[in-house]
């Protein structure tokens, strides 16, 4: 196996802030960026929603593109989160033209496709240009064209974990020498869709979501994207690029339990967590975090809880799921977490596990106040979705 | 050193490769709530596993352009008001795209790598790269790799409405496509080598294992013959596969230039006189 595989590059966009600087400053202030529907065009406002907090317009403005310019939400998301990474890789136009892009999503641009369906289907004409941006690959090529292209782009739709799986396709990518570096991650905008596809599902919770606690009742909705810069060892120090972290490991397994339920003894999440360590060659005890998955259904927390006993024992490392920040980010949730667990482990701290008051048998105990000054050294990042498509990434201190 | 990747088994359903009888092969009540694609995927699934004499394979890959689209409009025109028909939760949850790839795991009980690329004409080769790499990469030794597109009548004809060329003519109409391949480390009882693959402009580059290919595949060859779709491509791999088999040629260059907006390239090598 050829080097290791370094990190130079981070961005993040979510409810807790656009930018690593916001979104750091809200996790060491505990400070949530879940609340009523503002944005979101949807009948129903009963919802607490992790919403970007700006509009379709104003990304617009600020990615200097205009006001009538045919984009998907997921797909303005992303160019800002990507933009980000870029930059703090040091990158331009020039590095986009000799590197993939490989981005995750499942809503695509299905929150244009369903304010415009009605027009789609009659003799109108006016936002016909939205019907060829519906599929998910056309919202990542969409993103790849703002930076000039990129060598190919292409894109995962794995449910909740579609970021997580384009980071092990570019480390793949790189592994086998097909690639010096990447750029990989996902974006998620809202839509009503999605939304009412979850509270049909029974799994929304109307209150704050409460991430392993015993009183736990559903997941809120988040949006947000977040994307990473992977570069073999090799390319990264050829330019004199300096490492955030190193991608150490990466598992991905699938639970084949059920399309949208987890199995009681977590087999697809265990699965994937003990890939990672074994690919990283390091022993559970070595992992000092877990940012796990924690949607706060009543499902998934158990079942998390469950795969975590059975990788690391009744000692089990620090845990916190950060959903109660920004809400269930859904396909970007894997690089957004990931952004997450660079940011804590450059700064030395743990972030809590927000609304957690009760604790539940069937779950792990999470941290529930921000701790600092602590040490990280592996940290383990878990993204789950539907069909049992689970997926963890192990990010390591680069020493 | 890097491994080989060899495609032992292939199956099918296309304009040209009619439907299987589906009678008695899923439970009644399962059937009933499954689409007619979920039904065809684990047909070409389950026929390509035993082609291969493969029971689970240690990976499942999946390519589709647009996703169980039945089940998103489905969903999606109570939502709008556009139907009296409630929100069913199904609905929903077959809607997402990697419904099919989870349901073949599910089906076969296969506890290993999972995924499902949307990428819309390169959506199968995308699918196809990652099982390549991981083969490459000792990761896996067998690897299920899929291409599943539907079409409805409302989404032909958004795509009519944006020009698609050629929609209306009878050559390149719409049409769908269900297509299974096994690849494998293992060269015993291959039908070919699955040699190089690549997307986008790397596709164009001198890169490619093979400059000068004896043989030719593109979309103008296959189109044609099974329609258009997002997965179009994976049928002209299937019928490239077979003509290597067959001895047609020693390489074969597969190009799929899909409406300008994407491409790939894939070069399949014949086993003959190894």
């Amino acid at each position: 196996m050829p080097g290791r595989i370094f990190i130079t590059g981070s961005g993040v966009v979510s409810a807790i802030g656009t930018g690593r600087a916001e979104t750091l400053a809200s996790l060491r202030e505990g400070r949530s960026g879940i609340a009523p529907v503002r944005y979101l065009e949807t009948a129903d406002r009963g919802f607490l929603l992790g919403e970007v907090r700006q509009t379709d317009g104003q990304l617009k403005e600020r990615l200097g593109l205009k006001a009538d310019a045919v984009i998907s939400r997921t797909s303005l998301l992303g160019i800002v989160a990507l933009q980000e990474a870029l930059s703090e890789a040091g990158l331009g136009r020039d590095a986009c033209a000799a590197m993939p892009l490989i981005s995750g999503t499942t809503v695509g641009g299905m929150d244009q496709s369903e304010r415009y369906y009605r027009e789609f289907l009659s003799p109108e004409h006016q936002h016909d240009g939205y019907i060829a941006i519906h599929d998910c690959g056309a919202s990542t090529d969409a993103i790849a064209d703002y930076f000039g292209g990129f060598t190919f782009a292409t894109t995962l739709s794995t449910a909740c974990s579609s970021a997580a799986n384009a980071v092990i396709l570019g480390a793949n990518l790189i592994r086998a020498g097909r690639a010096e570096r990447v750029a990989v991650g996902g974006s998620e905008s809202l839509s009503d869709f999605h939304l009412h596809g979850f509270d049909s599902l029974m799994i929304v919770d109307r209150q704050l979501c409460r991430p392993f606690d015993r009183t736990r009742a559903g997941l809120n909705l988040g949006e947000g994207a977040a994307f990473l810069i992977l570069e073999s060892e090799e390319a990264a120090l050829q330019r004199g690029a300096s490492p955030l972290a190193v991608l150490s490991g990466y598992g991905n397994a699938c639970d084949a339990f059920h399309q949208t339920a987890s199995s009681e003894n977590g087999e697809g999440p265990f699965r994937a967590m003990r890939q990672a360590l074994t690919m990283a060659g390091i022993p559970a005890s070595a992992v000092s975090y877990v940012n796990a998955h924690g949607t706060g259904t009543p499902n998934n927390d158990a079942s998390e809880s469950e795969a975590i006993r059975r990788v690391f024992g009744q000692a089990y490392p620090p845990v916190s799921s950060t959903k109660g920040f920004t809400g269930h980010t859904t396909s970007a949730s894997g690089s957004i977490e990931a952004v997450f667990c660079l940011l804590a482990m450059r700064y030395g701290f743990l972030p809590a596990n927000l609304n957690w008051r009760e604790p539940d048998p069937a779950c792990i105990v999470p941290v529930t106040e921000l701790r600092t000054g602590v040490r990280l050294d592996h940290v383990l990042c878990n993204a789950f979705g539907f069909g049992g498509n689970d997926s963890s990434l192990l990010f390591s201190r680069f020493a | 050193m890097e491994r080989k990747v060899y495609i032992k088994a292939l199956s099918r359903i296309s304009l040209r490769h009619p439907d299987p009888d589906y009678t008695g092969m899923f439970p009644v009540m399962e059937a009933r709530r499954m689409s007619q694609l979920m039904k065809r995927a684990l047909a070409v699934s389950k026929q390509a596993l035993a082609l291969s004499d493969v029971t689970v394979p240690d990976a499942i890959v999946t390519g589709t352009g647009l996703g169980c689209i039945a089940n998103t409009e489905q969903f999606l025109r109570p939502l709008l008001g556009l139907s009296d028909a409630p929100l069913r939760p199904t609905h929903f949850m077959q809607s997402t795209h990697n419904t099919i790839s989870s349901l073949i795991a599910i089906k076969l009980g296969c506890h290993g790598y999972n995924a499902t690329y949307s990428q819309g004409g390169i959506s199968f080769e995308s699918a196809l790269l990652d099982a390549f790499l991981q083969l490459r990469l000792r990761m896996v030794d067998t690897a299920l790799v899929g291409a599943f597109e539907e079409m409805t009548p409302d989404y032909a004809a958004m795509l009519e409405k944006t020009g698609w060329s050629g929609v209306r003519t009878d050559d390149d109409r719409l049409s769908e496509t269900a297509a299974a391949m096994l690849l494998t480390a293992s060269p015993d009882g291959a039908l070919c080598e699955l040699a190089d693959i690549r997307l986008g402009a790397e596709a164009a580059s001198t890169t490619m294992s093979c400059p000068a290919p004896t043989g030719h595949l593109t979309r103008a060859d296959y189109v044609p013959l099974y329609g258009d779709n997002f997965c179009v491509s994976a049928l002209g791999a299937c019928d490239a596969v077979e003509r290597v088999a067959a001895g047609d040629c020693d390489n074969l260059l597969l190009e799929n230039d899909f409406h300008g907006k994407s491409r790939s390239s894939i070069l399949f090598r014949s086993l003959c006189g190894r």
